[in-house]
């Protein structure tokens, strides 16, 4: 086959494939619109002309299939027999078929070896079939069957572009009467007079479809990917040139240099922005076989679910639209198979016996989320920790000291995916390793939340593209290193009173970050980089990237760290691809080659992952840390200058209002008689190291973010607390609800005397170490003997 | 008579030839960015004008052993390389030369180590002898881990 003659038939099946998408879908449509003439139309031309293409091309068993398949559709179209679930599946089974020609044409060139016989039957005994039962009920209608049948006979689908013109009101008229006898759609006219204007408005209908065809069809061109490649390549050389032009320029008398300049700035921005514009793709290239996908195998189940599909018009990169396309079948074929109860279990439980999974996929801070949701039945914590258990992945006292969020998570350690997992848990687990690592592989995050009988939630986050992203720069020796953001938790600066932090546990250096052990990687070892600064600097401070790796956490000691910066990723060159600790490349500001560290494949080469899981990253330096692992009740307050704080409920051991006028100051201390004692009061904002220190001084009467004077009461909140046997009481502003939380979700500690962040309701919460804080306030209260 | 030009170049003194058609260009050693964990044969990174190109130091690919002598300006043969490129570091340019494939003999069997892999064939001039690289191999570095 001549390259004109490849390319030719290489298009055919790209067009042709884009196609059978959408007929899928329509055939789909149908099921609940079986009457639809502009969808049965859609769907019959598709097939139309790619028989007429395949005859012309020679792929002679594509042809005679088609044609069989478009004699079935031509009577659909027409209303001379009406849609039944067995002709929707006889149509999809005719779709499959096509593919597989497709792929047989791909791989050798030819339509291959299986001429379909038995589906071509079927798809005629289902036009037969409709036939006779159109034919009994036009029998009913006394209406002039003959003519039909002659007319069905006669017809050949090759003449029936020419034919339709002349028949069309003759075919209109009996169809007529069969859809009267049906129930048909309200506009429709039902009586004889207005059947002219019906026979005028049908024909100008189609007109106005095939124009807008066209219209779409000359705004938009096929491009070869390759040359977006090579286009992006050139801008991002652009960028690079611009900004060298930029750095090296010194501003002069000349102002011309410098307003060309500022044009050329703005003009190669918009470049970059708009050439990036052109390899995003709506999801929905990838959504939409979802339908189908799912319809089958609910069938095939025996369940009933419905497919939401929401915000398919979210767009991301071509190529990350590829990476996740056999992720998310996984994981919707999961939500099926595992996640939605039979009908029965539905029922019993008072569900709605149709369960429902949703697609949805939106933009968030430059990321694509993408949720797949069912209503099923939820994962239970029980199996899998039993599980977790039989596998010798987890011991009990690790288990107890997870939370039930930890747990679910599980499902996505490499031991849990295996065959005998599926038939004895009840919810998920096939594969969901190979799912999360697919999805890190293009810096994205997967995450799932459960509830036991109501459903689960699995959130995947990726980056818009692959092309640019945020990194953070770093320096180790001479060398500069791009780390990738979406991979970084975190970024500690350990001092060096803070270094009894940097401690070796079984010979393993690792860093104790907020009471759990996290192991430390020297970048310059792992990399072997000569890196004497390091070790100078160690005496004074260090610098720790903590990466979030594969649902763990790695602290990476480095020697410097810099900016920020949106990096262009370049790759290595095929000799390169084993190194697995590097991602690519990138080009600097200035020129220089940044290598970009892949967190993941670092991780793995360090062996820094599950086998330390296992032995220490549960190891806790003290047993009141313990809890920090499990659920617990924060009590918050809002302060008086409008903060946010939280203090652990099970520190408390009331609450008061007490009248302002009752404080009084003895020996510097503020006290309050209280129950017949002494209570020592501390307002917690004079204790704290404080960033907001203008608002301490005010702290009686502040005025919040809005300006708004906040209201001065009489009274004042008082947390009381039981430190060593003595009462002590905490005014933190005022007290306004409790939430139940996971404190091992905290985010860093913002100052001495907190515990760590948590956002609740998008304010951000502050946990307070009460017992930090008392300390601070009364060192003495520790060593205070009380008898 | 099937005539192929040859890029030309030197390392030490022995004198080797890859066929012109997959040289993009010649450029001067550059500098670069170490890239550590990487097999020995590639020395580092450069930037080409916008990419990213791996080098490959020619005098470890061929197995040459350390020495001291390493030029002032050695040079950079750039070659097309998948989507991308790579370079040869070599330690001079020579011209390219039309050669008649015909009069290419076969290798000594008694070359050994790389050299031989990477050596399809010599070519007798008239003051000295060209060794004819294959590319595609010289290219085919693996990372071991």
């Amino acid at each position: 086959m001549s390259d004109e003659e490849n390319e030719i038939v290489r298009e055919f099946i790209i067009e042709c494939s884009e196609q059978m998408d959408q007929v899928d879908n329509h055939i789909l449509e149908l099921e609940n619109d079986p009457t639809n003439s502009d969808l049965l139309g859609i769907i019959f031309r598709a097939f139309h002309n790619m028989k007429g293409a395949s005859g012309f091309l020679g792929f002679h068993k594509l042809e005679s299939l088609t044609h069989v398949g478009e004699n079935l559709l031509s009577k659909l179209r027409d209303g001379d027999i009406v849609l039944s679930p067995s002709i929707t599946s006889a149509l999809m089974a005719m779709g499959d078929a096509v593919r597989i020609i497709f792929i047989n044409i791909e791989e050798t060139g030819g339509d291959g070896e299986d001429d379909f016989e038995k589906l071509k039957s079927r798809l005629s005994e289902e036009l037969k079939i409709a036939i006779n039962a159109k034919k009994s009920d036009v029998k009913n209608s006394d209406s002039d069957k003959k003519e039909i049948e002659k007319k069905e006979e006669a017809k050949d689908p090759l003449d029936l572009e020419i034919e339709e013109a002349l028949e069309m009101a003759k075919i209109r008229r009996q169809k007529q009467l069969l859809e009267a006898k049906q129930k048909l759609e309200k506009e429709q006219p039902s009586n004889e007079e207005e059947q002219p204007a019906k026979e005028k408005a049908v024909p100008v209908k189609r007109k106005r479809g095939s124009d807008t065809q066209t219209s779409i069809s000359d705004s938009s061109i096929r491009v070869n990917v390759e040359v977006l490649d090579f286009l992006m390549n050139l801008v991002g050389e652009l960028v690079l040139t611009r900004n060298q032009i930029v750095q090296n320029y010194v501003p002069t008398e000349d102002s011309d240099i410098s307003k060309s300049l500022q044009v050329l700035n703005r003009i190669t921005s918009e470049l970059q922005e708009e050439v990036m514009k052109t390899r995003m793709q709506p999801i929905n290239n990838m959504f939409s076989k979802f339908p189908r996908i799912v319809r089958g195998l609910a069938d095939s189940v025996n369940k009933k679910i419905r497919l939401d599909i929401i915000g398919k018009e979210t767009e991301l990169d071509r190529t990350l639209i590829e990476s996740l396309r056999d992720p998310l079948t996984h994981m919707v074929r999961n939500s099926v198979d595992h996640g939605i109860e039979s009908q029965e279990k539905r029922k019993a439980n008072g569900k709605d016996p149709e369960g429902v999974v949703v697609l949805k996929a939106y933009h968030e801070s430059g990321y694509v989320h993408i949720d797949i949701i069912d209503d099923g039945a939820g994962i239970d914590p029980k199996i899998i920790k039993a599980k977790a258990i039989e596998k010798n992945l987890k011991t009990d006292e690790q288990l107890d000291s997870m939370s039930d969020k930890e747990i679910i998570n599980m499902i996505f350690l490499p031991g849990f995916s295996t065959a005998e997992v599926i038939t004895n848990i009840s919810g998920r687990g096939v594969g969901m390793d190979v799912v999360r690592t697919n999805i890190e592989k293009v810096g994205g995050t997967v995450e799932i939340n459960s509830v036991l009988g109501k459903g689960s939630t699995f959130n995947l986050k990726v980056p818009l593209t692959l092309a640019i992203m945020p990194a953070l720069i770093i320096s180790v020796g001479k060398e500069r290193l791009a780390i990738p953001q979406v991979s970084i938790q975190e970024l500690q600066l350990i001092e060096k009173e803070d270094m009894n932090k940097l401690e070796m546990l079984h010979g393993t250096p690792v860093l104790n970050l907020r009471d759990e052990f996290i192991p430390l990687l020297y970048l310059n070892e792992q990399l072997n980089i000569d890196s004497e600064e390091l070790e100078k600097n160690e005496q004074e401070s260090i610098s720790v990237v903590v990466l979030h790796v594969d649902n763990q956490m790695i602290g990476l000691v480095v020697d410097e760290i810099f900016d920020s910066q949106e990096i262009v990723v370049k790759p290595l060159g095929p000799q390169l691809e084993g190194l697995t600790v590097y991602a690519g490349a990138t080009i600097l500001g200035d020129g220089n080659i940044a290598l970009i560290v892949d967190a993941l494949g670092l991780a793995q080469k360090a062996n820094a992952l599950s086998n330390f899981d296992n032995k220490i990253k549960k190891a806790k330096v003290d047993e009141k840390f313990d809890e920090v692992n499990q659920s617990s009740q924060l009590l918050i307050c809002r302060t008086t200058d409008n903060g946010r704080m939280g203090i652990p409920l099970d520190k408390v051991l009331r609450l008061e209002s007490l009248e302002k006028e009752l404080f009084e100051f003895v020996g510097g201390k503020e006290v309050i008689k209280y129950r017949g004692n002494i209570l020592q009061v501390h307002k917690v904002l004079n204790i704290l190291i404080d960033r907001r220190k203008k608002n301490r001084d005010e702290e009686n009467g502040t005025i919040d973010e809005k300006g708004k004077k906040l209201k001065i009461g009489l009274n004042e909140d008082v947390i009381i607390l039981e430190i060593n046997s003595i009462e002590v009481g905490l005014i933190c502003g005022e007290i306004m609800d409790t939430f139940n939380v996971y404190l091992n979700e905290m985010g860093a500690s913002t100052r001495k005397g907190v515990m760590g962040t948590l956002v609740i309701d998008e304010k951000v919460i502050e946990v307070l170490d009460v017992e930090d804080i008392i300390k601070t306030a009364d060192p003495h209260i520790f060593s205070m003997d009380v008898g | 008579m099937a005539a192929q030009k040859y890029c030309t170049f030197y390392l030490m003194k022995e004198f080797f030839g890859i066929e012109v058609e997959y040289v993009q260009e010649v450029i001067r050693k550059q500098n670069e960015t170490k890239i550590y964990l990487a097999p020995s044969e590639i020395s580092g990174l450069i930037n080409l004008r916008g990419h990213v190109v791996p080098v490959v130091n020619m005098r470890v690919r061929l197995e040459f052993g350390d020495s001291d002598d390493i030029p002032e300006k050695q040079m950079n043969v750039i070659l097309k390389n998948g989507n991308g490129f790579i370079g040869f570091l070599v330690d001079k340019i020579g011209e390219v030369i039309l050669l008649d494939t015909d009069d290419i003999k076969a290798v000594p069997e008694t070359l050994s180590g790389t050299a031989k892999e990477l050596i399809t064939g010599t070519y007798n001039l008239e003051n000295e002898v060209l060794l004819v690289l294959d590319s595609e191999k010289t290219k085919n570095i693996k990372v071991v881990l």
